[in-house]
């Protein structure tokens, strides 16, 4: 396995792609072109934004946690359009992130190719080839946006613009009527992105051994003994590649979507190896939980165990369905989705892969411009009977944002949460928005707020919870 | 006045029509609301949005792009930001529905997804940031209403007839009343006054009138919050009428060609 193909190859695909474009498209209505409703020529637009963050810990509890962190990210885009024909889209991300700890430091800049697609337009379809962002699905979150690995390198407090990875991806939609038919294919395999072995996100037995040794010694020994056989982020090996298709129907009152997808799971899920699994287990007939050997690990146990655990793209399959319907002051949107295998962990740390249903009631308000709102209500079943590791078989889970806006000062007052009614574990993110008077500049001022028992998702990273503040300037 | 035409005909007026000599109030609102229109529109809008902050006047410039037309399963209208760039894109569709709701969505590029339906149901918020609700663009049948001729003045050296027009269901009515000035030589209402409960609220001015294509045209339109010390300014700056869109031009698909 490799890790993500040449950024050459999607440029000099984009470039061919333009040519064809340019060369097969049809005339089309403007009614502004030059002469009357004649085409006009190409238009091309540029622009990007600007996010600068900083963090603070609300607790120093940890030894070599992040206390303060310093992120800045930047995206920059060039579109050319030739309205109803032909689109080239360009773009590029950087990140500059200076993370000082306790003990030494980490300074951290890196850029790459961003979205790079092309799309020509005919009369009944258009087809968009490149790498590029699509979320399938009507609302945040959705049950249907299976096509693009998410970005939790900062759990799940990502800005909205980097929330998904873009992929190499081709789409051909169909056009008819009140219809659309998407057909979607992706070559390549890509990952969600992970915390790294040195963030505070990683994985709580990892965040115990930064505690206990030198954040420097233990990213490097993590990434060498075990990352060869944890990270595949990214394969060319066209045997996971994945494909979907999409109907959509725009109906008086109501918009039906239906999803079908052939894919690998984003999230990737450890198998542990035979050898560190007798050891578990022996642990647990002494009297230790899966999680407490996790958690005192000592750094050279790790070490003895290399590889602990392999990774590898598992195929799965989806379908699903979502019905949006406007009612008198919000749009009610009803989901559901079935995936023919999950991987999940029993409580004795097994991988093991079952089916899993989830459906979703969402509630939008956001026609207004003074208050909005978005409740969403998830609902999620694993088929098995086995007792898991920190999760339920069955979860409810309650997600929403506010917004609304104070007086005319240009201040709004935002609030994000989550919360699992199984578990009791949860977070909520409330913040206050200042719109400059300088245009596209904003400040945003919040703390977020992680709660729960130990042995669930969110409480384990409670110690995390920190205050931000953030610039943000689009241009 | 359809639906569709909402912001669009709030800076499109209408064709003369010889004045009458002695015109009842409900005469004159018929004869404003009877004004033909144009069978489609493209306009070309730079929207000003003008505020205070800190005893300091802000200032906020959106270029929109607004199309509308009429065909025979109803009104339609689609609406898109051109600038500044981080609205770019953002486009509003109405789909009218004779008999039942309209179908509204909002398509915001930066979300990559698909446009989203949205509710009708809030006729009296803003709408999109503007000091404009959608109440204010969908127009009012004169029958709901009763109006009263309260005096004639002149508006800009032209005489014009003032009426006050109070809802006859004032619980289904956005204001308790408005005052209009209407120009006696083109029946086109230059200046309209909303009020609600607790007194003048909104003015809405129409300035710099033209004809365009045999349509009288109000090339600035201002909505100015008195409240809130806030205005809209729409300043059309290229329009085209009585256009053949394409069978498919009033879709979400084209929500998304920008």
């Amino acid at each position: 396995m490799t890790r993500s193909p040449g950024r050459l190859r999607i440029l000099l695909f984009v470039a061919g792609f333009v040519a064809f474009a340019a060369g097969a498209a049809r005339a089309d209505w403007d009614p502004f072109g030059s002469s009357g409703a004649a085409p006009s020529g190409p238009e091309a637009t540029w622009g990007g934004l600007v996010y600068s963050r900083w963090n603070a810990d609300l607790v120093n509890d940890l030894n070599g946690e992040q206390l303060h962190e310093w992120r800045n990210k930047g995206l920059l885009d060039v579109e050319i359009t030739e309205r109803g024909k032909w689109s080239v889209h360009m773009s590029g991300a950087a990140r500059w992130e200076l993370l000082p700890r306790r003990r030494g430091g980490d300074a951290r800049f890196d850029a790459e190719l961003w979205e790079a697609w092309g799309r020509i337009e005919r009369k009944d379809w258009e087809l968009v080839v490149g790498q590029q962002i699509r979320r399938w699905g009507r609302g945040v979150p959705s049950l249907l946006d299976v096509l693009n690995p998410g970005d939790f390198d900062e759990y799940l407090f990502v800005e909205d613009e980097f929330q998904k990875r873009p992929i190499p991806m081709a789409r051909w939609t169909v056009y008819r009527d009140q219809n659309e038919l998407e057909v979607v294919a992706i070559p390549f395999y890509r990952a969600a992105r992970l915390p790294g072995n040195q963030s505070d996100w990683a994985p709580i037995a990892i965040r115990d051994l930064q505690g206990a040794e030198d954040i420097p010694l233990v990213e490097s020994a993590l990434n060498q003994d075990i990352a060869p056989g944890l990270v595949t982020e990214a394969t060319d090996d066209l045997r996971y590649a994945e494909a979907g298709l999409r109907w959509t129907h725009y109906g008086e009152g109501w918009d039906l979507d239906v999803i079908g997808f052939f894919g690998a799971e984003d999230l990737p899920a450890p198998d542990f190896t035979k050898d560190f699994s007798a050891f578990l287990r022996a642990e647990q007939a002494r009297g230790r939980t899966p999680l407490q050997t996790l958690r005192s690990l000592a750094f050279q146990e790790i070490a003895a165990f290399s590889p602990m655990y392999v990774q590898k793209p598992r195929r799965q399959a989806l379908f699903g369905a979502s019905v949006a319907r406007a009612m008198e002051k919000v749009t009610a949107r009803f989901e559901a989705i079935a995936v023919s295998r999950q991987s999940t962990f029993t409580e004795a740390l097994e991988l093991i892969r079952v089916p899993a249903f989830a459906v979703l009631a969402g509630f939008d308000a956001l026609s207004s411009d003074r208050f909005l709102w978005s409740l969403s209500l998830i609902g999620a079943a694993l088929a098995t009977d086995e007792k898991l590791f920190m999760i339920d078989r069955f979860n409810a889970i309650a997600l929403g944002i506010m917004r609304a806006r104070l007086g005319q000062g240009g201040f709004w007052l935002e609030t994000r949460g989550m919360w699992d009614i199984n578990l009791g574990d949860g977070w909520v993110g409330p913040s206050l928005i200042y719109e400059t008077p300088v245009a596209g500049l904003q400040a945003q001022a919040g703390v977020n707020l992680l709660a729960g028992p130990e042995d669930t998702p969110n409480g384990a990273l409670s110690d995390n919870s920190y205050v931000w503040l953030r610039l943000r300037y689009a241009f | 006045m359809r639906r569709a035409g909402k912001l669009l005909l709030a800076v499109t007026l209408f064709l003369p029509l010889p004045a009458i000599a002695g015109p009842t109030a409900q005469d004159i609102v018929e004869r404003v609301a009877a004004q033909p229109a144009p069978e489609s529109s493209a306009i070309r809008v730079k929207m000003v949005l003008l505020g205070q902050r800190g005893g300091r006047e802000t200032r906020q410039e959106r270029t929109v792009e607004m199309f509308a037309a009429r065909t025979p399963e109803g009104a339609r209208s689609l609406l898109r930001f051109v600038e500044p760039r981080d609205v770019a894109g953002v486009s509003l569709l109405v789909v009218e529905n004779p008999g039942g709701a309209n179908d509204q969505w909002l398509y915001m590029p930066a979300l990559k997804q698909e446009p989203r339906r949205i509710s009708g149901g809030q006729k009296n918020a803003s709408f999109l940031g503007t000091d404009f609700t959608f109440a204010d663009l969908e127009g009012r049948a004169p029958g709901q209403w009763t109006h009263q001729l309260l005096r004639e003045e002149a508006v800009d050296g032209h005489p014009a007839w003032v009426i006050e027009s109070k809802p006859k269901n004032p619980a289904d009515a956005p204001y308790v009343k408005t005052v209009q000035w209407v120009r006696q030589d083109n029946y086109v209402p230059v200046r309209i006054e909303f009020y609600d409960g607790r007194g003048l609220l909104k003015i809405l001015t129409a300035e710099d009138l033209a004809q365009v294509d045999g349509y009288w045209v109000a090339r600035r339109t201002k909505m100015e919050n008195v409240r809130k010390k806030h205005a809209t300014i729409l300043e059309i700056i290229e329009q085209k009428n009585n256009l053949q869109f394409p069978p498919d031009f009033f879709s979400t698909r084209r929500m998304k060609q920008g």
